[in-house]
This record gives structure tokens, C-alpha cells and sequence, in this order.
């Protein structure tokens, strides 16, 4: 075989023979090899049986061999976005969803703690009232610490929307973030591990002043006091805590006053005013309205505390204050005829 | 390459193709034997160039390779794409091309089965036994035969630790005789490319072989 004269490559075999170099031993083996020879006859209904028995024979194996394939594929993704390598490896392209923040419940037996006792109803004006008829029970605080009621656990397609759903590619540092308050998070509402979760949170929060899930780390926070019933410390966290109007801080709002009303009515009933202002939940409603009706008799503001407990009657006549709304007003109605 | 990397040659072939498979650039067994602007029918295309497919997938598989399968396959896609060719182009370049893609996708098979069952190529469905002779140069003699045998199974055995592209390259140039025009038409690549393949694959040859002697050496 001669070169093409459109080839600038000289071939192997077209090397002079006998040269020691290595080029010209793999040229002996080339020139030494043997060609294929002319095969058999290849007839064609040879080719059309073979073609019939392929066709029926590969489909089976074939579907059964992609099947396999796609199950152990989905399979192994599904297991690595469960470990959280899929994290690791595409911390971009698989954010995991923000927590949802810690929701609680009015409880069915909440721990109840003294709060501020109301003002009794006097004969003479309603800041006398506490001399002359005996307090009725107090105002208590609903405190919901013990009995936080985690929210269900996601379902399949919430999972999948608040994936799909979030807003933008976390980076890796908010992951980081994320799977730490995850961890507080999982503490606090599955182990009702209140003492490690205030640690993690704590511990969260000094590595994280500024992160971007602060906030909702000092909301788990204050659930984590609440539920040790550290009161002050949980009335002083949400005092630093500018709440929102969703109806998770609604109900915070409620709890602080409350908290408050234990020694600054004043303030108990900002916050109970600012709930009655906005907020339709019944059961806030009803703490609130109460509230603020205890804090005003409390502090001697008979007509104000008679509007708010007959408000309350009005609209929650079997609540858990009710009997003892109906014994004040009496009492201050008797005080007030009196009064002129 | 593979049958993935550009379907319009097997498919269609493209203008480019039907230029480069002029006769100038027909290699010598090639020659001879264009379709002319009839389209011809399956049964004739077999007839007439199954042997000649049969033993380009001989010399691209070597002796142990299954060429009856790879017929039985490659005619599979002639057949299927058979009423997309035109006529325009050397029905046997078009058909060069199918063989050396259903060869890549064989030995990519045989690999992969041998990686899955440790058990080397994958099982046969051919029944008919590759065969090699000695040319008309070579002495006829059994010992001659015998030691040619041999080193053919060496040559093979040094091609099958190649990349697949260097391989096919490799034979197409220095066994088959191919030029490099033709070479970049049925591989679909620059003319520049093949040359880089071919000097690799060269390369890549004499290491091995180097190695192999080294190893062999007493």
C-alpha cells in the first residue's frame, strides 16, 4: 500500500523494512499480521430470522433492564437528598425549605400562673373597691409553654411546594444556618428538649447575631423559656422583640401581656389593646379581652374594666373567665349605683 | 463518536459527505460500486455488500469479535435508514460509516458486560467464526501461519488497550488503508483531528508495546 499522495503521513507498513526502531517493529507486526478473509455466504432470510428472534428477544430485557435502571437512579437521589449530600454536593441548586416557626395552641390544661389580681368593687368609687369586696379569683396567665403543640408534621406536597416555592437559591452559609436552627428547632418540638434547645438557640445566636433566620430564632427562643416557665427572661425577650401581625406574634403579644400584667399593667394593656385593635382569632379575643378588662379594674378604672368584662360576656359567655366577669360586674354595678 | 454524537451521518449524508465520498476519495475496495442515483432496495444492499461488511467488521474487531452480529446490527440501521439515503453519495462509504459506529457500539457492549460479569466479551449470538489468512506475500508454511496467527493476536490485543476513537482511527488508517479525508467523512471529525487521533494513537501503541516487551523480556 502505497501513501496517498492527499496524506502527509507515511504509514507503518509503508516504512523500509529492517529498522530497529519502534516504529519500524510495530510496522513488522502490521506486515505480519493476517487479514480477514472472505466470509461465508450471508443470505438473507438468515438475516430476517435472526432479526425477528432480536426483536422479540432484546424488548424484554431491555424494558426491564431501563426500569431497573430508572428505580436504583431515583432511589439513589431520593436517599441523597435525605442524607443531604445532594446539600453538600448542589448547596445551590437544593436549598432545603426555611422551618416553619414554632406555632403554639391555646392548651386544653394550660399552666395557669397568678398574674395581677384585679381591683375589688367598692361601695364608694372603684379605686376603694379593693377594701370592701373580696377579690374574686385573678386574672391568670395562659401560659402555653408546656403545652406547645407542634405543628403536623409536612406533607408530601407541602414539602414539595415549600421546595419549589422557595424565593431564591439559598447560599451556603444560610444552609448552614438553616440546619442549625433545624436542630434547635427539632429539639424543642420533637424531644421537647427545652433546656438543649435554649442552649442550641443560644448558642445559634452568637455565631449568627445577624443572620437571616434571627428572628425566628428568638421566637423559638422565647417558646423555649416559656416552656421551662422562665418567665422573666421569656418577658424580657419578647420585650426586645418588635412582633409582627401574623397571628404566631399575635398570640406572643397576647403572652407578653400577660407577662407584663404581672407588674406593669400599663403596659399589659397596650398590648391587649393593640391585639383587640387588629386581631380576629376568638381565643386571642378572649385572652385579651379579659386581660385588659382585669388590668384596668386593677388599676382602678371601674368603668373602662365593666366595658371590657361586659364585652367579654357578650361574646364569650361560657369562657373560662365568664363566672368570675359576671361577679365583678355585680359587684361594680352595686358600687357604681352607689356611687351616682 | 458514537451513534448519539452526530445521527445526521447515519441518518442523511450531509452534503460535505456526499462530496468527500466522490470516487477520487473511494478507497480501493470501495471503488466500483456507487448506488447511483437509484435508490436501491434492502435485499439488494445486502446482497451485495454484506460480505464486504462482514470483513470491515472483521478487521475492526479483530479475531475475536462477533462480526455476524455486528452485520446482523449494522444492516438493522441500514435497513431503518434506508429510505432517508439518496442516492447521491457511495453507498458504500454511507455503509463504512454504519459499520465502524455499530463496531464502536458492540465493543462499548462487550466492554460493559465484561465489567458487569468479570467473564470477559459478552456472549455470542453469531455462529459463524472469523477467519484470518495470510496474504499473498506471506510464506504458507504452518510455522509462518502460526506465528502470524500470533502476531495478529498480539496486534489486537496491543489495539484493544486504545481508546476507542484511537483505535478506530488507527485501523482505519493503517490497517484498511483509509486516507485522511475519508477517515474525517466517516468519522465526522476535521481532517486536523484525525491526524491528532492517529499521531495519539501511535503513540499510545508503542508504549503499550514497549511495555509488553518489557514484560515479556526474560
Amino acid at each position: 500500500m502505497r501513501q496517498h499522495p492527499e496524506d502527509p503521513i507515511l504509514r507503518w507498513r509503508d516504512r523500509p523494512p529492517g529498522g530497529e526502531a519502534a516504529e519500524d517493529r510495530a510496522a513488522a507486526l502490521i506486515r505480519g499480521s493476517l487479514v480477514p478473509a472472505e466470509p461465508e455466504e450471508l443470505h438473507l432470510p438468515r438475516f430476517e430470522q435472526r432479526s425477528r428472534r432480536w426483536s422479540r428477544s432484546a424488548l424484554l430485557p431491555r424494558l426491564a433492564f431501563t426500569a431497573l435502571f430508572l428505580v436504583v437512579g431515583v432511589a439513589t437521589v431520593m436517599a441523597a437528598r435525605r442524607a443531604g449530600w445532594l446539600d453538600r454536593i448542589l448547596p445551590v441548586a437544593y436549598p432545603r425549605p426555611e422551618p416553619a416557626p414554632l406555632r403554639t395552641h391555646r392548651p386544653r390544661h394550660p399552666t395557669r400562673v397568678p398574674a395581677a389580681a384585679p381591683a375589688a368593687v367598692t361601695d364608694a368609687t372603684p379605686a376603694e373597691a379593693n377594701e370592701t369586696v373580696a377579690p374574686p379569683p385573678g386574672p391568670t396567665l395562659a401560659v402555653p409553654a408546656a403545652e406547645i403543640q407542634l405543628p403536623r408534621r409536612k406533607t408530601r406536597a407541602s414539602r414539595r411546594t415549600a421546595f419549589i416555592d422557595s424565593p431564591k437559591p439559598a447560599a451556603p452559609a444560610l444552609s448552614d444556618e438553616i440546619r442549625a436552627l433545624d436542630q434547635a428547632i427539632g429539639l424543642l418540638r420533637r424531644d421537647r428538649e427545652a433546656d438543649a434547645a435554649l442552649s442550641t438557640l443560644d448558642a445559634y445566636l452568637a455565631r449568627y447575631p445577624r443572620g437571616v433566620l434571627n428572628r425566628e430564632a428568638r421566637l423559638a427562643r422565647v417558646d423555649a423559656l416559656l416552656m421551662l416557665q422562665r418567665l422573666d427572661e421569656a418577658q424580657s425577650a419578647l420585650d426586645t422583640l418588635p412582633l409582627d401581625t401574623h397571628r404566631r406574634e399575635t398570640e406572643l403579644q397576647v403572652i407578653r401581656g400577660e407577662l407584663r400584667a404581672r407588674s406593669d399593667c400599663a403596659r399589659a394593656e397596650e398590648d391587649y389593646s393593640a391585639v383587640l385593635a387588629r386581631s380576629l382569632d376568638a381565643a386571642l379575643v378572649e385572652r385579651a379581652l379579659y386581660g385588659r378588662g382585669a388590668c384596668r379594674a386593677k388599676r382602678g378604672d371601674g368603668t373602662g374594666a365593666a366595658e371590657d368584662l361586659q364585652r367579654y360576656l357578650e361574646r364569650f359567655p361560657n369562657g373560662a373567665h365568664a363566672a368570675w366577669a359576671r361577679q365583678w360586674l355585680e359587684g361594680a354595678g352595686q358600687s357604681l349605683i352607689k356611687g351616682g | 463518536m458514537g451513534w448519539g454524537h452526530r445521527k445526521s451521518a447515519v441518518l442523511q449524508p450531509s452534503p460535505s459527505e456526499l462530496s468527500l465520498a466522490s470516487p477520487s476519495v473511494t478507497p480501493p475496495e470501495m471503488a466500483g460500486k456507487s448506488a447511483g442515483s437509484v435508490r436501491p432496495s434492502f435485499e439488494s444492499v445486502y446482497r451485495a455488500h454484506a460480505k464486504t461488511v462482514a470483513r470491515w467488521a472483521m478487521r475492526l474487531l479483530g479475531p475475536s469479535g462477533d462480526f455476524e452480529d455486528v452485520v446482523q446490527d449494522a444492516f438493522l440501521v441500514v435497513r431503518r435508514r434506508l429510505p432517508g439515503f439518496r442516492g447521491e453519495a457511495e453507498i458504500t462509504t454511507w455503509l463504512y460509516e454504519i459499520t465502524v459506529r455499530v463496531v464502536q457500539d458492540w465493543r462499548r457492549r462487550a466492554r460493559w458486560w465484561s465489567w458487569v460479569t468479570g467473564r470477559g466479551q459478552s456472549p455470542s449470538r453469531g455462529q459463524m467464526q472469523a477467519t484470518f489468512v495470510p496474504t499473498a506475500e506471506m510464506p504458507k508454511d504452518p510455522l509462518a501461519l502460526l506465528e502470524a496467527r500470533e502476531r495478529t493476536r498480539l496486534l489486537y490485543r496491543l489495539l484493544d488497550e486504545l481508546d476507542e476513537v484511537h483505535r478506530t482511527t488507527f485501523i482505519l488508517f493503517e490497517l484498511d488503508g483509509l486516507t485522511g479525508e475519508q477517515i474525517a467523512s466517516i468519522t465526522d471529525t476535521r481532517i486536523s483531528t484525525v491526524w491528532v487521533r492517529l499521531s495519539r494513537a501511535r503513540r499510545k501503541f508503542i508504549q503499550r508495546m514497549r511495555a509488553l516487551e518489557a514484560r515479556e523480556k526474560p
